[in-house]
Order: structure tokens, then sequence, then C-alpha cells
């Protein structure tokens, strides 16, 4: 109680206002008091006449005498009155006090109470503040801000959760349903069993893949990020030296073209890796005797760096969700991939402050472009046209 | 017993395939929802397994195509969905059960087990009638106490035969529930297999031939 906001208002208060009125009531005292001094008004007897004939004796006091005792009288009483004024004010003034600061606090209780009911399960309660744009209606607005911002990020989390236990069932059943259903069956014959293997291989294979490029989305996320400057058509050139073996491999072949002095900040690993997802994309998807092409340069004051394919493009609808998470097509039913590669591209680059575009046709190949701000940075916001266009 | 498998991951299907089959099944496959839609319309089957994240169409949309259009299948749903809203909604299409992935094979095996039993009117995994006795689970069969090897053919041939004792049961018929999509309609395989399957039973007259309708396990009396 003693520690409470609203106990040492009251006090504050009504201490503040205990002290004026003495410093008011005792300063009239003073001032008053300053111009009555206690003498003692003196009687005296004078003899009195009526129409010249002796009536009596009759005591006799002069006037000022007696006003001055009436000021005197006056003094105490209005000392005595202040006084109870005084004692009266003040334990009014602690009741008023009291009131007032709770009424002024009661937004506070209610914040307070809603804020304790709100649980990191179910964060979709709000404050919601009703009265007058005061200090504390900003308060509970932006406890209100702050709770949106947290839900989104459970949500995600959430979200990613559950893809990830989804995306992780798919290649623990098959492991356990040819574990179960065939090596643990001593009747299986030496072909089943190879080709059990072979599938659980090739299961483990994926689940190392998806773990791999969960622990990458959830790096990015973190604060962990290692800016530098560096130059992009540099990273893009190293992201390229990784991809020309396995595009030979595929007699596929590999064109660069970098342009000079694309000076930016951020994290070269991370851009490498962007660029690396999307040239393996276009590896696995470009027919043998193909032909990507690998560029970067610089178009109304953005940085860009581009792959094109000679695959089997996209539809119009997909090009939408091609960057979503877990989002596959109509890829094969063995072997899949992730899902994740381009979420992680997306997550990359939008870290950067930049932005992913695709451009494809059905059957006329892909061209996936990362626009990213130079070092100086950049007004606005990225061309929409394709640089290798 | 004939299965249909509705699955897109080819994976996972293999093993389904080889273990569904040494468990004395006929299994037939489909990777997406057209083609499973289309065969549930071309063939007849005793169970499904359904996968629910299915190219080209959803498992539930199936699942309720399947019972809108009246038939009586019965329905698994294997699915990777462990949400609880999926489980009910799933159930509520008209799966006779849903088993979420990662599952144990044995355990799929026992579902689908208790549900062809359903429908010779329950009991347990052990199939009686007369002398004939047959174990589901173990893929056991036995006469008089005498146990029989039986190929999985035979075995699917006798475990359907078991099942409606009495009833004239036509080679089509047998095609349908213990053949998979694989074979020739107008094979005499159902004639060669139910003549292997009188000869290892030794008891003439145990399945009897109803000429031109089909054959007839005969009830005990």
């Amino acid at each position: 109680m003693i520690h409470t906001i609203r106990f040492r208002i009251t006090v504050l208060y009504s201490g503040l206002l205990f002290v004026l009125a003495t410093f008011v009531l005792g300063g009239i005292y003073f001032a008053v008091s300053k111009t009555t001094d206690e003498r003692p008004y003196t009687t005296r007897y004078a003899k009195t006449y009526n129409g010249g004939q002796y009536v009596g004796r009759q005591e006799v006091v002069f006037v000022e005498e007696v006003e001055n005792a009436v000021n005197v009288e006056t003094l105490a009483t209005l000392r005595n009155y202040s006084l109870l004024t005084l004692a009266g004010l003040y334990v009014a003034s602690l009741g008023i006090g009291w009131v007032l600061a709770g009424r002024v606090l009661r937004p506070v209780r209610s914040i307070t109470r809603t804020t304790e009911e709100i649980q990191a399960t179910d964060l979709a309660r709000r404050i919601e503040l009703h009265g007058p744009r005061d200090e504390l209606k900003d308060l509970a607005d932006t406890i209100d801000t702050m709770l949106d911002r947290l839900e989104e990020g459970f949500r995600a989390q959430r979200q990613l959760i559950d893809d990830a236990s989804h995306e992780l069932r798919s290649p623990l059943t098959i492991i356990r349903a040819n574990v179960d259903a065939v090596l643990a069956d001593p009747q299986a014959s030496e072909e089943e069993r190879t080709r059990a293997v072979v599938i659980v291989d090739r299961a483990t294979t994926r689940m190392t893949r998806l773990v791999e490029d969960l622990l990458a989305t959830a790096r990015r996320q973190g604060t962990a990020f290692a800016d530098a400057d560096l130059d992009l058509s540099r990273v893009v050139g190293e992201a390229c030296e990784e991809h020309v073996t396995p595009a030979a491999d595929r007699d596929v072949t590999l064109v660069r073209d970098l342009g000079r002095g694309l000076d930016m900040t951020g994290d070269a690993d991370a851009l490498r890796r962007a660029v690396a997802n999307l040239l393996s994309n276009a590896v696995r998807f470009s027919p043998p005797g193909g032909t990507i092409r690998a560029a970067a340069g610089r178009s109304d004051g953005w940085l860009w760096a581009a792959v094109r394919d000679d695959g089997p493009g996209l539809r119009e609808a997909d090009q939408a969700r091609v960057f979503d998470r877990f989002w596959r097509g109509d890829s094969s039913r063995r072997d899949r991939h992730t899902g994740l590669g381009l979420a992680i591209v997306r997550q990359i680059v939008e870290s950067h402050g930049g932005r992913v575009a695709v451009f494809s046709r059905l059957g006329q190949g892909a061209t996936f472009v990362l626009w990213l701000p130079p070092r100086d940075g950049v007004p606005g916001s990225p061309p929409e046209d394709n640089p290798l266009a | 017993m004939r299965l249909l498998v509705v699955e897109d991951e080819e994976d996972l299907v293999d093993a389904l395939r080889v273990g569904l089959v040494r468990a004395g099944y006929a299994v037939d496959v489909a990777y997406d929802a057209p083609a499973a839609h289309e065969k549930l319309q071309v063939n007849t089957y005793d169970l499904v397994l359904l996968d629910l994240n299915l190219p080209g169409g959803d498992g539930f949309q199936l699942c309720r195509t399947v019972r809108s259009g009246g038939q009586g299948v019965r329905i698994i749903m294997v699915t990777a969905r462990d949400r609880l809203d999926d489980r009910v909604r799933g159930l509520d299409e008209g799966a006779d059960d849903y088993l979420v992935k990662p599952f144990a094979f044995p355990e799929l095996l026992a579902r689908v087990r208790a549900l062809l039993r359903r429908d010779a009117g329950g009991g347990t995994s052990v199939l009686e009638v007369g002398g004939l006795r047959i174990d589901t689970a173990r893929l056991e069969v036995s006469l008089d106490g005498r146990s029989l090897a039986l190929t999985p053919k035979e075995y699917g041939v006798l475990h359907y035969l078991m099942t409606r004792p009495g009833h004239v049961v036509s080679a089509e018929e047998l095609l349908e529930h213990v053949w998979d999509e694989h074979t020739d309609p107008f094979t005499s395989t159902v004639r060669v297999t139910v003549g292997n399957l009188r000869r290892k039973l030794q008891e003439d007259g145990l399945i009897e031939t109803v000429i031109s309708r089909g054959y007839r396990l005969k009830e005990p009396t």
C-alpha cells in the first residue's frame, strides 16, 4: 500500500496543499499580528455630567485601546480557525487525493489486468483502452501494437514449426514403412531389401537437407547478421564457381555477365547462398545442352543479380507462390526437394532491404532477379521490369 | 481383399505395396486424386488408404465424392496432418479411420484387418468356418489342426470365401477382390488358384462349384 503510486500521489498532493495553505494562512496571520500588539487597555473613571448636573462616576476607556483589544481577540480567533481549517483541509485533501489518484490510475489497472491475462499461447487479446487520447491511452496503444507484432511473430513461428513437422513426417514415414515392411521382414527378398535401403538412404538425405535449410532459415531470422562492404558481382561470381562442375555434369553451359562497381553493404555468405540456390535450381531444371545465364548489374540506382535458365518455366499462377515456403510445384514423386530454397532466397534478399522477382513463361525458361540496394542507399522501390529481357 | 493406396510419395508406396502384398492383399496404387477417382469408379475395392495432400485434388474432397456416390468402401486416411480439426474433419467426411504419419506398419495392418472384418461381422483376427481356421494377423491357415502352406493368392481366395460362408462368390468377384489391376480379366487364374487350393485342402466338397455361377464355401452342418 505504501509503495503504490496512488498512495504516493495522495500524500504528495495533500502535503503540497497543506504546505501551501499553511503559507497562505500563516502569512495572513503574520500580517494581521504585525499590526496588532497586545496592549492592556486602561480603565479610568470620570465624572459624568448630564446637563450640568453631576450624575456620578463612570468607567471609561479609550476607543483605540478597545479597538486594539478587539483586534487581539480576532487574531486569536483567526489563529484557532486557521488551525482548524488546516486540519480539515489536510484530512479532506487526503480523501480527495486518494479518489483522484484512483481515477487517474484506473486505466493503468485495466492495462495491468489485461496484460496479466495475456499468455504467450493466447496473444489474440488486446487492451483496447477507451477514453481521451492521453498518455495512458498512448501507452495502452503502444502495448497493443507490440502485441500485434508479437502475435505475428509467434504465428509465423508456429506456422514454421507446423510446416517443418509436416515436412519431416513424410521422409520419416518412408523410412519407418520401409524398415517395418521390408527390412525387418525375414521373408523379404534380397532385391526388395536393396531397394528399401536405397529408398531409406534417399529419405535420410532429404531429411538432412530439410534440417539444414530450416537451420538456415532460423539463422536468417536471428540478428546475427554479418554486414560488411561487398561487391555483388564478386559474390555472384563465387556462386557461379561452385556450379560450373554440376552444370557441366548435366551438359549445361553456365554463362557469366557481371557488371563492375556493384558496391553494397550486406552479408556476403548469405547473398552467395541466395545466388547459389537460384543456380542449383537452374541446373536442376535446365534441359541437357541448355544455357544458364548469371548476371549482375545496376538499373535505376538499384543493384541486381539475375539467373536465367531454359527450363520448363512457370505458370502465371505459380509465379506468385514460387517463393513461398514448402512450395514445390509438380516436382517428381521421388527425390523431392525441400521447397525451402527460394523461400530462403527471398528471406535473405528482403533482410537486405531488397526484393525478389521472377519472370517466366511456360515452356520458355525462367529468370529470377534479386534487387538489392547499393551502399549509398536508393530512393523508392526497385524497378518492375526484367533486367535480362 | 483388394486395397487402393492413394499416395503421391512413390518411395512410401513401394514399401506399402511390398508389405501389403505380403500380408495377402491385392494392391492398386493411385498417385493423384484424378487417378484415384477413376480407379474407384472402375474397380471394386475393399479398402482405400487415402493420403490427404494429393496433387490434383484434396483427400477430403475425394472422400466426400466417394461417399456421395454411395460407395460403402472402407477408407483409412493416412496423412501427416495431425491437427485435431483435420482428424475430426476426416472422420466427418466419411473416413472409417484416421492414421497420422509416421505410423508403424504393423499398426496400419492391424487397422486394415479390423476394418475389413467389420464387413464379415466383427470378431477377432481369427476366422473359423468348420474345421477351417485362418489367422489374418499371422497369415496362418489350418484345417482340423493341420497347418497349410498357401500362396498369397490361395490365401486371398480362401480368406474372401471364409468371410462369406454359404454364399456363392463368382469368379469375377474373386478376381475383383483378390487380384490387382494388372491381371487380365479373361485369365483362367481364378480357376487354377481354386483348383490348387482344393488340392491343398485335401477335402473334396469344402469349396463347391456352383455351375456357371461361381464358388461356395460349405457351411458347417
